[in-house]
């Protein structure tokens, strides 16, 4: 072994018999010479160290372990290397290595300004710290609960929406139940039903005439639509940027934002189409006739009806051709009385279906969104209008930024918003923070389109433990 | 009928992304460069004699210099003279500056200043440009046709004046390098008025194209009150294969031949948006500076000259250089020395040098047009602690203003800010908030500003209008020297202005063209009026440069009484001289790999013209760049003098935190490498403030003599530090060809800045094909070399203050090498005072390594006596090592050390940075004493 020859005073200093700087109390007895004065890196005892070697502010030990107390070894993910502040006066407390003797007082982690220990620089502050903690601490502790309390008021209104709800699904199943019934009493008539030929094919006229209305109103609006579409891409592609003229930049992200979210409003626009379809063919499926030339416009086969259509039609000089002769004079009032009742069961049960899945929704905790669902909280910060709908969705301005997806006790997330131009959809997160009101505290972006929100909320509040009082707690070093 | 995915795709509307010709002026819509291309045209077509010549009778010798008159001959008959005059500058450069006399110019202009602009050389000169002149003590030859002396270091530069045909030759220990008006392109449009140009104009030889109007259709409006008034000129640098200089242009190092081209290389401060590469289009700033780089000489010209300029490269067996511009004086320097580095030098003594930045200035600048609120920027300043990357600096651009008011702060986005400031100030770590000349109408700084004269007038003498980001705005008029104590006014040092009391903000200035959305090329109508009523047109490209000095006037005063007293201006417009008080940044560049490319000859170019703090935005302005692409960029972004990341507000958010890894661990590592080699970047622009050297030496600055080297620019020296980088700029590259130079020099593998134990040296001088992983920064460093590092990270410069130093050693075949290390607070003029030390190492017989302070005041190292050496790496030991010895202080001790192969490592010497040791390596059992 090599036996150094100088110590810098500083090194010296550091190695004080029987305490080793930066290592709590119980952690001292790893750092004990053997009997003939070496030790060895903690994680590897094939590295073997003198015992002066310990906080030579120098880095030996690939796990960091023999500079406790110097920033010499790099702290990593993998091998942290953190100081032990005794913090007397207050509460002991670790800091990373690299904050070491780098002339500031973190007062946060060591209040008793240890980790300056070369300089001296920071006196000991941990009297003031404490007090600022003990306010802190009861502060918060007063707020969380006031917070408290109001989210009871929130828990016991949430019961009571809970219970209203449970009955009001109640109420329709009986209600459906009694329209089944009244069906059943009239089964005989529903099944002897004959259709009228002559109503349906009139039925059938007088939707293409609209069909066709729609199609040719759609197809002016297409057609307008292009054209304002050319125009704006026009100057999308042609204008000159360096005017910076603020109506013009404004009118190209007007334009890229609808044309990034063009796509997904026909699909939006499709899955409602699909359930318009779906209701024609059941209406189909409950008309129908062993006639199978007869076939209605449906979204799937709409160019080949109007192919036929058109086939049929112009030899017929326009004109709709008049009823086929199959017609059938029978009619009865019984089965439109039934039609009705079938009708009314339908939307009933759509009704019980839709009440059914909110109901089931995730409420969180005690069901406490119950209390605020439908409400919302909205602010304006900087340029922008802020709305953020519980459970629904968030607005910036007019802009969607997402729609609710769900409460994960700390937070709301939202999805799905208008898509930003050449970014994604946008969305948001909304972090509830206790507190006795609501209050939008921040809003920021930190990722393009991607919001953060921190809202002061009753919702949240527990009974919290000390140290989850003491999470947000910062010195405030204007105070000393 | 869902998925539509394939369809949405279909809607996505790629952005215009070229930047748009037709907004700005080729050569062929410039009146004076398509007159003076044609005049050079018809000059060398016919074959005759150039109108002008120095009539001899009115030479004369003088005291201050050689003086004398230019005629010109009219087809009329009529003579036209010039004023010349011929100076001996400081540093051995020559003046030659040729003015027309216009005192019979009758009014019937408005209010325009009639004579030619002579106040470039004002701006240009780091003091009175008379301060500059030598004396010209010389013993001039007068013969019938001429004249000529001998000058400079041994009198080893000779000038020939000829009068007929006028021409300047200058020539070094016996051989021509240069001859100015070689190919008689000189031209100087004399004034006469519109209607008497029949009279004045050579029908033989000039086009009268756009003489009194200008038809390019943006500027129509332009009244050119004086008419035409170009002057031009050429010179041959004789058997000179490269030129180098005249930013800014996206382009090569070595220019390009540009005379059958419709683009000459063009000088005229523009934003361009979305500028090209490959390009000679004008940008930003400009540093008329054209250098000549051969064997055993170099030679520069530097074009004096605030007009819009445009220079024809013609390279031949020589090169020739064809300057034109549309107004102002004939006024150029010939710089000669033996090397381009000596030529940077004596540009320095006329122009100035860098001025040392504060410490911070030289660490990791983030920034991002905007972070939003003080929230957003706070949170991004914690996250690059969570994540340990160092950084010193935050930005702020002009989102934080209420409306785009400068000195105003939107209350609801940064209610705080002085909060926000003092949070940033306690780890170190500085603001910059942007404010740029055009200021919003109707608000109290444009008030006071328009009600004092102190606003850029119209053609009408009246506060001139244009748009920019606030909308209508006025731009203050910088080349007001009343101008100043207003803007100094607005950053007092007080609770109540604009930035308080906090001595962590600084400044930056864009848009200083200036920029003018709704101007002709973006920029100012040229008939606007200054100052003195001198016309825009004359005094475009010093403008931005008059802005930045304003700015940076007024911080001096804000930080006079703090220990922070070096101001920060960053701009993006600007021109020789504005080294001294600002850095640059290569503008709006975009998130593309040729952008990334580019910015090494671009910078590389700066520096070439003692214009060393410069920078371009890594990441790209424009555009989002792919992960791989930041990453390089980051490592590549690491090298250059002025490091700041910046992104366009319709940008991902693209902070280095926000990536997974490896990507995340191999920026921060590369952001930490900065880091580690601060000392070494301070210790460079320390010299480069004395010196004007560059910071990014170019291969042709090192080795002027290797022809290899004359065109490579995409690697460079770190300064003198020895340190050889070659950025990776190739999407997915697995290799790169890496030219070492044949120098007879050892290279050492440093990738990464870490010596390659495995395969220390280069085997061989040429090219070479390097494999590299995504992780790797090819760096090699010269034999012959010692540089300082930090190795402990800390969260910013600041707070490395104390840590340990570093010391890596590269022995040359000798086992030689020496290098430096200067020190001083990092942040006061303290160092003006003697407040610094400079440290020299000097290796010796591969066994002996020494340390010298030399401090300014004496005391430096008693004050600092407490910062310690922690390592010396020594690469290229090949004797067997048994000891190590230090002398130090009077005492003697040794030290452990690790021996690998010729890499050697001495720890923990343990002594002081600042201070004079010596260590040997011992190879006898018994030490060696010494």
């Amino acid at each position: 072994m090599f036996l150094r020859a100088y110590l810098s005073g500083f090194a010296a200093s550091v190695v004080v018999a029987g305490s080793i700087l930066g290592v709590s109390p119980d952690k001292q007895e790893l750092y004990k010479p053997n009997a003939d004065g070496f030790w060895h890196c903690l994680l590897d005892p094939s590295i073997v160290l003198l015992f002066d070697q310990i906080n030579d502010d120098f880095c030996d030990c690939p796990d960091g372990s023999d500079e406790p107390g110097t920033n010499a070894c790099e702290y990593t993910s993998e091998h942290p290397q953190l100081f032990y502040c005794a913090n007397q006066g207050f509460k002991p407390n670790y800091i990373e290595n690299y904050k070491l003797n780098d002339g500031v007082c973190d007062y946060e982690l060591c209040c008793d300004g240890s980790d300056e220990y070369r300089s001296g620089q920071c006196p000991n502050v941990c009297a003031k710290v404490k007090e600022q903690y003990d306010e802190h601490i009861s502060k918060r502790r007063e707020e969380s609960e006031r917070g408290l309390l109001v989210k009871l008021e929130f828990e016991q209104k949430a019961a009571k929406l809970k219970r209203i709800a449970e009955e009001q699904l109640a109420q329709l199943g009986k209600e459906i139940e009694l329209l089944h019934e009244q069906i059943d009493g009239g089964k005989t008539a529903s099944t002897s039903e004959v259709k009228d030929e002559k109503f349906i094919v009139v039925d059938e006229a007088k939707l293409n005439r609209k069909l066709e209305a729609f199609k040719a109103e759609n197809s002016l609006l297409t057609k307008k639509l292009a054209s304002l579409e050319s125009a704006f891409r026009e100057m999308t592609e042609k204008y000159n940027p360096n005017f910076n003229d603020a109506a013009v930049k404004n009118a190209i992200h007007t334009y890229q934002d609808y044309i990034s979210n063009k796509a997904e409003e026909i699909e939006v626009d499709l899955e409602y189409k699909d359930i318009v379809v779906q209701t024609i063919e059941r209406s189909e499926n409950a008309l129908q006739d062993n006639d199978q030339s007869k076939i209605l416009p449906t979204l799937q086969n709409m160019i080949h009806y109007y192919y036929n259509k058109l086939v049929e039609t112009f030899p017929h000089n326009n004109e709709i051709s008049t009823p086929p002769s199959k017609l059938s004079k029978q009619q009865t009032f019984n089965a439109e009385e039934n039609e009705a009742l079938i009708q009314e069961i339908k939307s009933k049960q759509i009704e019980l279906d839709a009440s059914e899945r909110r109901f089931k929704q995730d409420y969180g905790e005690n069901d406490i969104l119950r209390a605020i669902e439908g409400g919302g909280y909205e602010k304006k910060i900087g340029d922008y209008n802020y709305r953020i709908a519980f459970m629904n969705a968030v607005y910036q301005d007019n802009t969607l930024v997402g729609r609710y997806t769900g409460f994960d006790g700390k937070s709301m997330h939202f999805t799905g918003g208008d898509r930003c131009w050449n970014g994604p959809q946008r969305s948001a997160t909304v972090e509830f923070v206790c507190a006795p009101e609501h209050d939008l505290l921040s809003v920021f972006e930190p990722q393009k389109c991607q919001y953060k929100f921190v809202l002061a909320s009753p919702l949240v509040c527990e009974k919290f433990s000390e140290s989850e009082l003491a999470e947000n707690f910062s010195v405030d070093k204007t105070k000393f | 009928m869902k998925g539509l995915s394939i369809f949405a795709l279909s809607y996505l509307v790629v952005s215009a992304t070229a930047v748009k010709h037709e907004l700005y002026k080729e050569c062929k819509d410039s009146g004076f460069c398509l007159r003076n291309r044609y005049y050079a045209g018809k000059i060398s077509e016919l074959n005759t004699d150039a109108p002008y010549n120095i009539d001899p009778q009115s030479v004369a010798v003088l005291d201050r210099g050689i003086e004398g008159v230019i005629l010109k001959d009219l087809p009329q008959g009529r003579q036209i003279p010039f004023q010349f005059e011929l100076l001996l500058l400081k540093g051995d450069s020559i003046r030659f500056r040729v003015d027309e006399d216009r005192k019979n110019v009758k009014a019937g202009h408005g209010k325009v200043n009639v004579n030619r602009f002579d106040g470039t050389a004002n701006a240009v000169f780091d003091d009175d440009p008379e301060s500059k002149r030598l004396t010209l003590d010389l013993k001039v030859s007068k013969t019938k046709s001429g004249l000529l002396f001998n000058y400079g270091e041994k009198n080893s530069i000779r000038l020939e004046l000829n009068y007929s045909p006028l021409k300047l030759t200058v020539s070094k220990d016996g051989e021509q390098v240069l001859v100015v008006n070689d190919k008689q392109f000189m031209n100087i449009e004399h004034y006469r008025a519109k209607e008497e140009n029949a009279d004045n104009i050579n029908a033989e030889l000039e086009s009268d194209f756009d003489m009194f109007k200008d038809s390019f259709k943006d500027s129509k409006d332009d009244s050119l009150p004086l008419g035409p008034e170009a002057v031009a000129l050429d010179a041959t640098f004789v058997d000179f294969q490269h030129v180098y200089g005249i930013p800014e242009h996206a382009d090569s190092f070595s220019l390009k031949s540009t005379v059958n081209t419709d683009a000459p290389y063009r000088l005229y401060n523009l934003d361009i948006f979305e500028y090209e590469t490959d390009s000679r289009m004008a940008m930003y700033g400009q540093i008329p500076l054209l250098m000549g780089i051969k064997k055993d000489v170099s030679v520069a010209i530097f074009w004096m000259n605030s007009a819009d300029t445009f220079v024809d490269i013609d390279k031949q067996a020589s090169v020739n250089a064809h300057w034109m511009s549309e107004n102002g004086l004939l006024d150029f320097i010939i710089l000669t020395g033996d090397t381009p580095t000596e030529i940077n030098t004596k540009f320095g003594l006329l122009t100035g040098n860098v001025q040392l930045p504060q410490k911070f200035a030289l660490g990791y600048h983030q920034c991002r047009w905007n972070y939003l609120t003080e929230e957003d920027l706070l949170d991004v300043h914690s996250k690059m602690d969570e994540n340990r990357i160092p950084y010193d600096t935050i930005w702020l651009d002009v989102e934080y203003t209420d409306k785009k008011k400068y000195f105003t702060w939107d209350e609801s986005l940064f209610p705080h800010h002085i909060k926000m400031m003092e949070k940033l100030d306690e780890t170190g770590r500085n603001l910059v908030v942007i404010v740029d000349p055009h200021l919003k109408t109707e608000y109290d700084v444009s008030d006071y500003v328009s009600k004092h004269n102190l606003a850029v007038n119209n053609v009408d003498a009246e506060p001139y209008k244009g748009h920019c980001w606030p909308g209508e705005s006025i731009w203050i008029d910088s080349l007001n020297s009343k101008a100043q104590e207003y803007w100094t006014s607005l950053f007092q040092n007080s609770t109540k202005a604009f930035i308080g009391k906090q001595n962590n903000v600084y400044l930056w200035n864009d848009m200083n063209e200036p920029a003018i959305f709704n101007g002709p090329e973006t920029s100012a109508p040229r008939d606007n009026l200054h100052y003195d009523n001198w016309e825009h047109r004359s005094v475009h490209n010093i403008y931005g440069k008059s802005f930045h000095e304003l700015t940076y006037n007024a911080l001096v005063e804000r930080l006079r009484e703090s220990t922070r007293q070096r101001p920060f201006v960053l701009t993006r417009a600007f021109f020789a001289g504005s080294q001294r008080t600002a850095a640059m940044w290569t503008g709006d560049n975009m998130a593309k790999w040729e952008y990334l490319k580019i910015s090494i000859p671009m910078v590389l170019s700066l520096n070439a013209v003692n214009m060393p703090f410069s920078g371009a935005d890594v990441g790209g302005f424009f555009g989002d760049p792919t992960t791989e692409l930041l990453t390089r960029w980051y490592q590549t972004g690491i090298w250059y003098p002025f490091f700041r990341a910046h992104a366009h507000i319709d940008s991902r958010r693209r902070e280095p935190y926000l990536f997974d890894e490896p990507y995340l661990s191999v920026m921060r590592d590369a952001i930490r490498l900065r880091y580690a080699l601060l000392p070494t970047f301070y210790t460079l622009f320390r010299k480069s403030s004395l010196t004007g050297a560059p910071i990014w030496k170019p291969m042709a600055f090192e080795y002027p003599g290797d022809e290899k080297c004359l065109e490579v620019d995409d690697q460079f020296y770190l300064g003198d530090s020895g340190l050889l980088v070659k950025p990776v700029t190739e999407q997915g590259a697995s290799s790169v060809d890496v030219f070492i130079p044949n120098d007879g020099q050892v290279y050492y593998d440093y990738t990464n800045g870490r010596f390659n134990e495995k395969a220390l040296k280069v085997k061989s001088s040429g090219t070479f094909t390097k494999s590299v992983e995504l992780k790797d920064i090819p760096v090699f460093v010269k034999g012959g070399s010692i540089f300082a590092r930090q190795d402990r990270y800390r969260r910013s410069s600041k707070l490395m203050e104390n840590d340990p130093y570093t010391i890596v050693v590269a022995l040359d075949k000798n086992g030689a090498a020496e290098g430096s290390l200067y020190l001083d607070d990092g942040e006061s003029f303290g160092y003006t005072e003697g407040e610094y030390a400079d440290i020299s190492f000097k290796a010796t017989g591969g066994n002996r390594l020494v340390s010298t302070i030399k401090s300014g005041n004496g005391n430096y190292g008693k004050d600092h006596g407490d910062i310690l050496i922690e390592r010396i790496i020594i690469a290229g030991v090949e004797n067997k090592v048994n000891s190590v010895i230090i002398l130090a202080d009077g005492k003697k001790w040794e030290t452990q050390f690790v021996q690998n192969g010729s890499l050697f490592e001495i720890k923990l010497p343990n002594v002081d940075v600042a201070s004079d040791w010596s260590i040997q390596l011992s190879s006898s059992v018994e030490h060696d004493e010494f």
